[in-house]
């Protein structure tokens, strides 16, 4: 941003492009300005910025509430999955369902479990806990990322700096 | 008859009873290990789970080589994870402490229960010492010592 200050005005008069702006090289130049008056000093601030790094802020910011919005659309899908398998546990437990029943329904909740790169883990777990502020716990991690607690405690070793998540390391792993 | 209660410790057996003031059932996955479907239990608010029967051949069978598989070994903790080849039968309430019931349960087919956070997080955490500022101290005063 540079700021040109414009003397000697009147509000309803003021160079809103600056002599100086035209006499640079603006073959090319996109611009935003920003007006601002200032009634106690009877001036008026002109403000210039490049379009293009506005533009590439608000990018920014879009593809970050974006990519927010997946991460906490994912977590409602996963509670939301856990709702329903809890809900058919607690049917079985309440005899409205044979063994039988229950495995052939359950069968549509399992999942395989795979390997997930630490630094991913790492990454959400970290955006995850900034957005939602809850406690889970290295299973419901693994839960939720469809993999082992292990595969989990590696990611969570990649935080040393959150001693909350550091702490649900065994102690082998926090002296690393 | 070993008992522990440090992060990781773990239990597995063919049957295993356990002790819980709350229980989550999860979702079945195939585990990486068995490579085949297991259910995925919590048990949270403090956990114990015992060993009563006995792998049979626990060295064969065995997912975790860290696990204890004694008859009578058990974990307690702050919170439990675990899952079990079988879904885990109905259960009952019944006086779990002096002042808390609880639900006890058991686990059966190759069944493993791990501690997730010990008992002294537990108490430790903020719920609790809201609750009952004193409480680390009254029940045993060694909590203080850290």
């Amino acid at each position: 941003m540079r700021p040109i200050i414009i003397e000697n005005h009147s509000p309803t008069s003021s160079h809103v492009i600056a002599k100086n702006f035209l006499d640079d090289d603006f073959g090319n130049m996109d611009m935003v300005f920003r007006v601002q008056s200032d009634r106690q000093f009877k001036t008026v601030n002109v403000t210039s910025t490049n379009t293009k790094t506005i533009r590439d802020g608000l990018d920014a910011c879009f593809v970050r509430s974006q990519q927010d919005i997946e991460l906490l659309r994912s977590v409602i899908f996963w509670q939301k999955n856990t709702i329903d398998y809890q809900a058919l546990h607690t049917a079985f437990l309440l005899n409205s369902l044979t063994e039988e029943e229950f495995e052939e329904e359950a069968e549509k909740f399992t999942v395989f479990q795979k390997d997930v790169s630490p630094e991913i883990i790492a990454a959400v777990v970290d955006r995850l806990d900034s957005l939602v502020g809850i406690n889970f716990d290295t299973s419901d991690y693994a839960d939720y990322f469809h993999c082992t607690q292990n595969n989990v405690m590696k990611g969570l070793s990649l935080l040393p700096s959150h001693s909350r998540f550091f702490a649900l390391l065994p102690p082998a792993t926090q002296e690393k | 008859m070993t008992k522990k209660s440090c992060i990781c410790s773990s239990v597995e057996g063919k049957k295993l009873c356990f002790k819980t003031r709350q229980f989550f059932a999860k979702p079945p996955v195939v585990n990486e290990i068995l490579k085949i479907r297991v259910y995925p239990f919590k048990l949270g608010i403090n956990g114990y789970v015992e060993i009563e029967i006995p792998l049979e051949d626990p060295e064969a069978v065995i997912a975790f080589n860290t696990s204890m598989t004694e008859i009578g070994d058990a974990v307690q903790g702050g919170s439990i994870d675990g899952w079990s080849t079988k879904i885990v039968k109905p259960q009952n309430v019944g006086k779990g402490s002096a002042s808390h019931s609880a639900t006890f349960g058991v686990a059966n087919g190759h069944s493993y229960a791990h501690v997730e956070s010990s008992p002294r997080e537990h108490l430790q955490s903020d719920e609790i010492q809201k609750r009952n500022p004193a409480i680390i101290e009254v029940i045993n005063p060694i909590y203080l010592s850290s």
